[in-house]
């Protein structure tokens, strides 16, 4: 029976991130980039103790009716992108049908922190701007980088930022679109935040699947996500080497080349180029035909801090598009500090 | 040039009705095939024509979540505003020959007037919800407005001009040799990019854009969601329909009727505009507005020149 997909929100720790970019390829599943408009949360993999307040506001952002699954309470056959669909579907189809059983709210229904009662407005800024009323902080104008003086907006991004690899956090100001300063989590300021190391093709493919999604190609990721789990299941599939030159083929006639060129610079290297050298790396593996590990995009590894300086100044747009570009190795980053 | 026949208030509201909840069902279709034929999956047509119907049930039932602190007022208005701006889009907008719901005589200008205002119906949509990324979102769309509202009225203009007239039903009228689309070859991709930006399609899909966690659709869920997505196709039917009457003929057109020829001609645009939605990758707001002022614009002056030259 044709049935429309299953809108679902994933909260993923970092060491489930990449295997939940798979449920892409299924038909009856849509990742959505944002809790509203989900009717299921997949939880995946481990979630450290830190991000648990973060979780329970994703869950409680969900509307009415919602349910919940855990990946890792799922118990698979053959396949575990087909089981952790079919508990998706199973979820979504009993809490339509039984609204009742929705899942309730996990933080009680009040303001994050009390109104704060300072300043003339009582938010806790000046004027009219600025402060933290209620706990959500309120642009304030401040100098930008170019001498202006524009509103000024602090946050947090992450820990489950649809955009962004599963658990990584990072604290950003922004002025209009563009970061004003940015620091990420990590174990250290010189944790390397990427690595030349060697992970399967599959992996690699489901880096693809979701960087495609952030640009705005989810119809292209769908066919990146297929390619991965093939490659997951198969060590010999002649097919996989000609179709994924034939995704990428497609790719071209997207205009991905122009939105990537000269976008993250460094060392004479941008988005465009890890890009192609992502791409260089899964073909060159593929054509070998079978999963042997991979490199990485084959740059020097980046650390955090570098990242952060690299990316300050850019848009969001863009900053986002580099730090997808880089391939991000979340668990080295925030448990395994490498010092230069 | 045809008697153009004026319809009553009650059968106009009954026309633009109907042209919006159809034109909005098979436009949410177009996006349904345009997904599924370049992801590759498999494509019923059954499931792909019950598709709209079934989201918008499971919308009617969702919970329209209420944002902490949110502007309530500019909340629901924004997505009226944006629905009721493409209904008086449609209205000046001729439907076959001399059949056109309010003959104005400066239908560019209030067509041109709609689509300006509508920047500020969807700049409300990321403003209201009193969320970061959705008014990051908001702010981002109205830098790159500015830049294509130029190219749209330049582009609009230049069609204008050997019709010696504002009149939509005279820009067809003025078709009926030599369509506009070999006329003024600037012309239509010119207006498609516009017509990209204000529905925050493919390449300027800048609003509600995956990478801000859905921007101004952010904090939307059941109706509000279900209203916003009406009102941005109802706004692709009133540009698909804008482009077939301005530069690829209108009703002109061998042996079927010209409401027919017109309908299938805003089809095909609905469909092109569906398949760039699909298919072309987001470009960042700096990169389109450089684009924008240092080589679109120049195009439509070109253009603008193109249709002066021709007038002579």
């Amino acid at each position: 029976m044709a049935v429309t997909p299953v809108e679902v929100f994933v909260a993923a720790g970092s060491d489930r991130w990449h295997d939940v970019q798979a449920l892409r390829a299924h038909e009856l599943v849509r990742l959505v980039p944002t809790p509203r408009h989900a009717t299921v949360l997949l939880v995946a993999g481990t979630i450290p103790a830190s991000a648990r307040e973060a979780l329970d506001r994703v869950h409680d952002q969900l509307p009415h009716p919602r349910a919940v699954a855990t990946w890792d309470e799922i118990v698979a056959g053959n396949d575990v992108v087909d089981a952790v669909a079919s508990e998706i579907v199973g979820c979504a189809h009993r809490v339509m049908a039984d609204p009742s059983t929705s899942s309730p709210g996990r933080l009680a229904d009040e303001e994050p922190n009390d109104w704060r009662g300072v300043g003339p407005f009582g938010q806790g800024g000046e004027g009219m701007m600025g402060g933290t009323p209620y706990g959500r902080a309120m642009a304030m104008t401040a100098d930008d980088r170019d001498g202006l003086s524009l509103d000024r907006l602090e946050l947090r991004l992450g820990p489950f930022l649809g955009q962004l690899p599963g658990g990584l956090v990072a604290d950003v100001a922004l002025q209009g679109e563009v970061i004003q300063s940015i620091e990420f989590a990590c174990a250290g300021s010189k944790s390397f935040v990427t690595a030349d190391r060697a992970v399967p093709v599959a992996r690699r493919l489901l880096w693809l699947s979701h960087a495609l999604h952030v640009q705005g190609l989810d119809a292209f990721a769908v066919g990146a996500a297929r390619l991965a789990r093939r490659s997951a299941r198969l060590d010999d599939d002649p097919g996989l080497a000609r179709d994924f030159a034939s995704l990428r083929r497609r790719m071209r006639w997207t205009g991905l080349r122009s939105a990537l060129r000269s976008v993250g610079d460094r060392d004479g290297r941008d988005t465009l180029a890890r890009w192609s050298a992502h791409l260089d790396a899964i073909a060159a593996s593929l054509d070998g035909a079978d999963s042997r590990p991979v490199s990485a995009d084959g740059s020097m590894p980046i650390t955090a801090a570098e990242l952060a300086e690299m990316i300050t100044g850019l848009a969001l747009t863009d900053a986002v598009s580099t730090i997808i570009g880089f391939d991000i190795d979340v668990p080295a980053m925030t448990t395994a500090p490498v010092e230069a | 040039m045809n008697e153009v026949e004026q319809l009553s208030a009650p059968l106009a509201i009954v026309v633009v009705a109907a042209v919006l909840v159809v034109g909005v069902y098979v436009s949410s279709v177009v996006d349904v095939v345009a997904f599924r034929s370049v992801a590759g999956q498999r494509l019923r047509p059954g499931s792909a024509a019950l598709h709209p119907a079934r989201v918008a049930r499971r919308l009617s039932r969702q919970q329209s979540v209420r944002t902490e602190r949110p502007d309530m007022i500019l909340r629901v208005l924004a997505p009226a505003a944006f629905l009721g701006l493409a209904a008086a889009a449609v209205t000046v907008i001729p439907l076959s020959p001399g059949i056109v719901v309010a003959d104005v005589r400066t239908g560019i200008v209030l067509f041109g007037a709609a689509q300006a205002l509508a920047i500020v119906a969807i700049f409300f949509h990321g403003w209201s919800p009193n969320s970061p990324f959705a008014l990051v979102a908001g702010y981002r769309f109205v830098a790159v407005a500015l830049s294509y509202e130029l190219l749209s009225m330049f582009v609009l203009i230049a069609a204008a001009i050997p019709a010696e007239s504002l009149s939509i039903g005279a820009i067809v009228e003025s078709q009926a040799g030599l369509w506009n689309v070999i006329r003024q070859p600037l012309g239509l991709p010119l207006f498609l990019i516009v017509s990209l930006g204000v529905t925050f399609s493919g390449p300027l899909d800048l609003l509600d854009s995956n990478d801000l966690a859905g921007g101004g659709s952010v904090e939307d869920s059941g109706m509000q969601r279900l209203a916003w997505q009406t009102a941005r196709h109802a706004m692709r039917i009133a540009f698909a329909a804008c482009t077939a009457a301005v530069f690829l003929g209108g009703w002109h057109g061998p042996v079927l009727p010209g409401g027919l020829w017109m309908a299938l001609k805003t089809f095909a645009v609905v469909a092109l505009l569906g398949f760039l939605d699909v298919f072309v990758a987001r470009i960042s707001a700096e990169r389109f507005v450089r684009l924008a002022w240092g080589v679109l614009l120049p195009f439509a002056f070109l253009n603008l020149l193109i249709a002066g030259v021709g007038a002579l």
